[in-house]
């Protein structure tokens, strides 16, 4: 089988895919592709990253450099010690929001206990499909058959889309040979720009058939009974609560220390700060991948923005704008942590660009984003996608500064911190990393982690990386909004157990 | 390509012979000072074959296949920024601040270290800086003299040849081997080739130098020897290169120009200054003595300096066979005075001398205390000599500061007093240079060592 791959061409492989996997009429696929890359675009402009900034946003990021550049012009001393002032005040502040979510987070241990499904038959049940995009993804999507047959749901009532781009002979060459259950089948997405996976799962929206939909990466392992628990918690919780997320974590944990930081790292968010923001009824930051949402109210919001690379995240906050409730389900995901440095630099890069997109995209109308998100709404969400990954990239700046600053004080470094920022800044710095070292320590033990105490009590390093990332991401909202900076898969040591 | 990793393709010895080119430039000043540096350091072996074995660990250094090439030109860009103003910070800073003790200490080979990583990153890529890293990290920490003042101290012998050809052959040994028990295996290997060579050419040679280099030599070869003989670890590949792209190498030139510029353009004290050996000064009247250790001596008297106001100052001279014996005391004793947390420091060249000014005053008491600090080789070794003096707002009794016996262990707390004390620097310094040039001037002419 594999010598006849490599004899054909990739014109004939795609030929051999369709003929096991047949695909939408041409008209249909048209059709599909132009929702997917222009549906929210003309049904919510305002909605769109097609856009980074628009024209009011462009004048007052213009007016702002203009004013810094005449500024260190005419005073740098006093411009520096605003500037500086400024950020303080957003590390500051940033640090107690943070501090404010993370103890609610943490008070919201029962999230953690597990219970028990009630018995529900096949019959009632609804129809579920689920989504799994992937672009070069041959490494990892040989396991995928693994996981979507140990899912414990019933065949008839389940839909699986492998969402392949047209022109990915790497991904439809690893499919070739595989058996896929019944119920799952690829979805050839016509190649067209922008490349992104919010793209491919717009695309594989207008096809869905399921009353939920989620979405699995390829290299995703979720808990077999994840759907179960999904449908159990709709019927539960109110009409309003539209979306849930499952809990990410990581089945390469222990494979290096970078993989142990980025499993403290999700797992803190996850365990703590996610639901925290659920607990507080605040925009919930979607994970990538297993967010069950209810199809009507997805295609109601108008789906993802294609061109935004933080499409989760965007819609958690677009839900709640529509007046509709995200919540947090105790089942796990397992995923591949990234173990290369430079891997996650992209990718975390890719995430921050996305939450400054996301900012950019909701504050173009502020009066309106005030009215509907609430005052702590509009301030958590201005904080965790706007400050995170600006704060981020200057962490960076500050950490070189603060190392002269200990061994050499020169004296414009000495000028330019005013004695008060000095104080807030110190203790935003003590306080601030104490805070997310002891919260980082409290879920890995809350969750039966304790393997991670020393990662996380090394986690400072961990932000060195985080630091690069965001530099790396404000330079490619300038330069490449929506370039989609792809995470290579397949680096883990082993599979998943 | 094979998992030992020796082999070198053309184009990967063009991208690390352009690296080399590169860091040399960039580190000109640094590099001259630690070959003159290289015969009064107590391990000039490991000195001169630290750096020729860190590049030996550059060239054979690859990427382990098993990781796909995801390589990042952002990152790579990102990454090389603080690195490279840091080293340039210090590679400035250093000479300036720290004064004589600059030759001890030798922060500008962390401005070395950091600035070859950054163009590492720019030119060859972060994958490539990261893994580099660790050995260059290494020949800095071996090739900086207080740290070989500790591994000198631990004893006469076989063991001292042994810890010399070990630091020798580190950075190599961190290039070479990944995992722990290879990286255990081959400083074994090293240190034991080493040892035994150094012993072994002492017992026929009696000289210290020729048993030192090689075993350091030999050290390095020991170490590769082991290494080749070793398991292939995982396959690796070479690292794409990004030299190719020319407007990385205009980056890189330019960057290294600029950094080398002011390498060179910072003024070298003490061991580049003075070319020729002067009389050591010598007390002509009443003095105190002590010896701190065998072969290095420590003077203390009083000099009456014309013209007014100065009138009197204090004069201590470490008289010893090296640099390194001299600068370790009486360190920064000044710095343990009461009332005077707070020195001020700068540079003065004057009459081929490069002096450090340090001024010390006490917002208590009005003190205020000068000191003009310089080395300066003399025909019998090397002498440091500090001159102290005194003023007080109301012209009553001068008060020195006091001597205080100190050991190397404790060089390195002075160091950090050092850089708690500049968190309380007060500044400019308010003494003009000229005033301290004609001080240091009619010193001189009284002393007879002009």
């Amino acid at each position: 089988m594999l010598g006849r791959a490599v004899e054909e061409g990739p014109g004939e492989r795609r030929v051999r895919l369709v003929a096991h996997h047949p695909q939408p009429a041409e008209q249909a696929r048209a059709e599909a592709l132009d929702l997917a890359i222009h549906g929210l675009e003309r049904t919510r402009p305002e909605m769109s990253a097609r856009r980074t900034l628009v024209g009011w946003q462009r004048s007052a990021m213009a007016v702002t450099a203009g004013v810094l550049a005449l500024g260190f012009a005419l005073r740098p001393v006093l411009t520096g010690s605003i500037l500086i002032s400024l950020l303080v005040a957003l590390y500051v502040a940033t640090m107690v929001e943070r501090s404010v979510v993370f103890a609610r987070g943490l008070r919201a241990v029962e999230f953690l206990i597990r219970r028990p499904l009630p018995p529900m038959s096949d019959e009632e049940l609804p129809r579920y499909t689920i989504l799994v995009p992937a672009y070069r993804e041959a490494e990892v999507v040989g396991h995928l058959v693994d996981a979507l047959g140990a899912l414990d749901y019933p065949p008839d009532r389940l839909e699986v889309l492998l969402l392949v781009e047209d022109d990915d002979d790497l991904t439809i060459s690893a499919l070739l040979p595989l058996e896929l259950p019944p119920f799952a089948r690829v979805l050839l997405v016509p190649a067209s720009e922008p490349r992104t996976k919010p793209k491919a799962c717009n695309y594989g929206l207008h096809f869905a058939s399921g009353e939920l939909v989620t979405i699995f990466d390829a290299e995703d392992r979720p808990e077999p009974m994840q759907l179960r628990c999904a449908v159990d918690a709709f019927r539960r919780a109110g009409p309003r609560t539209v979306c849930l997320q499952a809990r990410l974590q990581y089945f390469n944990a222990r494979q290096n220390m970078l993989t142990r930081w980025f499993t403290v790292d999700y797992t803190t968010w996850f365990a703590v700060f996610l639901p925290g923001l659920a607990s507080f009824g605040l925009p919930v930051p979607l994970g990538g991948t297993s967010n069950h949402i209810r199809a009507e109210a997805l295609v109601a919001v108008g789906g993802w923005d294609p061109y935004n690379v933080t499409e989760d995240a965007d819609l958690g906050i677009r839900l709640v704008r529509a007046g509709l409730r995200t919540g947090i389900i105790d089942s796990v995901t397992y995923e591949e942590a990234n173990s290369d440095g430079l891997n996650w630099v992209r990718q975390r890069s890719r995430w921050y660009k996305g939450y400054m997109q996301t900012w950019l995209v909701h504050v173009r109308q502020p009066v309106r984003m005030l009215r509907e998100l609430g005052p702590h709404g509009f301030l958590s969400v201005t904080l965790l996608t706007g400050a995170t990954p600006l704060l981020s990239a200057v962490n960076l700046l500050s950490w070189t500064c603060t190392i002269v600053f200990i061994i050499g004080t020169p004296g414009w470094l000495v000028q330019v911190f005013p004695a008060p920022v000095v104080y807030f800044g110190t203790a935003a710095a003590f306080f601030g990393n104490a805070t997310v070292v002891y919260v980082s320590l409290i879920a890995c033990r809350q969750t039966h982690q304790g393997h991670l105490a020393w990662a996380a009590l090394t986690y400072p390093l961990y932000w060195v990386l985080m630091a690069v990332a965001g530099v790396k991401s404000l330079w490619q909202l300038v330069a490449r909004p929506s370039y989609w900076e792809k995470t290579v898969h397949g680096l883990a040591r082993s599979g998943p157990d | 390509m094979n998992g030992r990793g020796l082999a070198v393709d053309r184009r990967s010895l063009a991208g690390f012979a352009g690296y080399a080119a590169a860091v040399g430039v960039a580190c000109s000043s640094s590099i001259r000072v630690a070959i003159g540096q290289s015969a009064v350091v107590p391990l000039p072996a490991v000195t001169l074959v630290a750096p020729l074995a860190t590049v030996v660990a550059l060239f054979t250094w690859r990427v382990p296949a098993a990781t796909p090439q995801v390589q990042d030109p952002e990152t790579d860009v990102i990454l090389s920024v603080p690195p490279l103003l840091l080293g340039a910070w210090l590679v400035y800073w250093g000479p300036r601040k720290l004064g004589v003790q600059f030759y001890l200490f030798r922060p500008d080979l962390i401005g070395l270290f950091l600035v070859s990583v950054a163009l590492a990153s720019l030119l060859l890529g972060a994958r490539f800086a990261a893994g580099a890293a660790r050995s260059l990290a290494l020949c800095a920490l071996v090739c900086c003299p207080v740290v070989q003042l500790f591994i000198a101290g631990i004893g006469p012998g076989a063991l001292r040849v042994a810890a010399a050809s070990t630091l020798a052959c580190l950075p190599l040994v961190a290039g070479l081997g990944r995992s722990w028990p290879r990286l255990a295996v081959l400083l074994v290997a090293g240190a034991a080739t080493g040892g035994a060579a150094g012993a072994l050419v002492a017992s026929v040679t009696d000289s210290p130098a020729a048993a030192g280099f090689s075993a350091a030599v030999l050290a390095c070869a020991g170490a590769l020897v082991a290494h080749l003989s070793l398991a292939p670890t995982s396959p690796r590949v070479l690292v794409p290169l990004a030299v190719l792209r020319l407007r990385r190498v205009v980056v890189v030139a330019l960057v290294a120009g600029a950094v080398g510029l002011l390498d060179t353009v910072v003024p070298a004290l003490a061991l580049a200054g003075p070319a020729r050996p002067r009389p050591a000064l010598d007390p002509r009247g009443r003095s105190q003595a002590e010896s701190v250790r065998p072969g290095v001596a420590v003077r203390r008297w009083e000099v009456a300096l014309p013209p007014a106001p100065s009138g009197h100052a204090l004069v201590v001279t470490t008289t010893g066979p090296s640099v390194a014996a001299t600068l370790t005391y009486p360190m920064d004793s000044l710095l343990a005075w009461p009332d005077a947390p707070c020195p001020t420091r700068d540079l003065l060249r004057s009459d081929g001398l490069d002096v450090t000014i340090s001024l010390y005053s006490s917002a208590f008491t009005g003190y205020r205390w000068e000191e003009l600090e310089w080395g300066w080789p003399t025909t019998a070794g090397y002498q440091r000599v500090d001159l102290v003096i005194s003023s007080s707002p109301n012209g009553d009794g001068l008060v020195f500061p006091a001597l205080r016996p100190e050991v190397v262990l404790d060089a390195l707390r002075t160091s950090t007093d050092f850089v708690a004390n500049r968190q309380v620097d007060c500044g400019v310094l308010p003494v003009p240079p000229s005033e301290a040039a004609a001080t240091l001037q009619a010193f001189l002419a009284a002393s007879g060592t002009r």
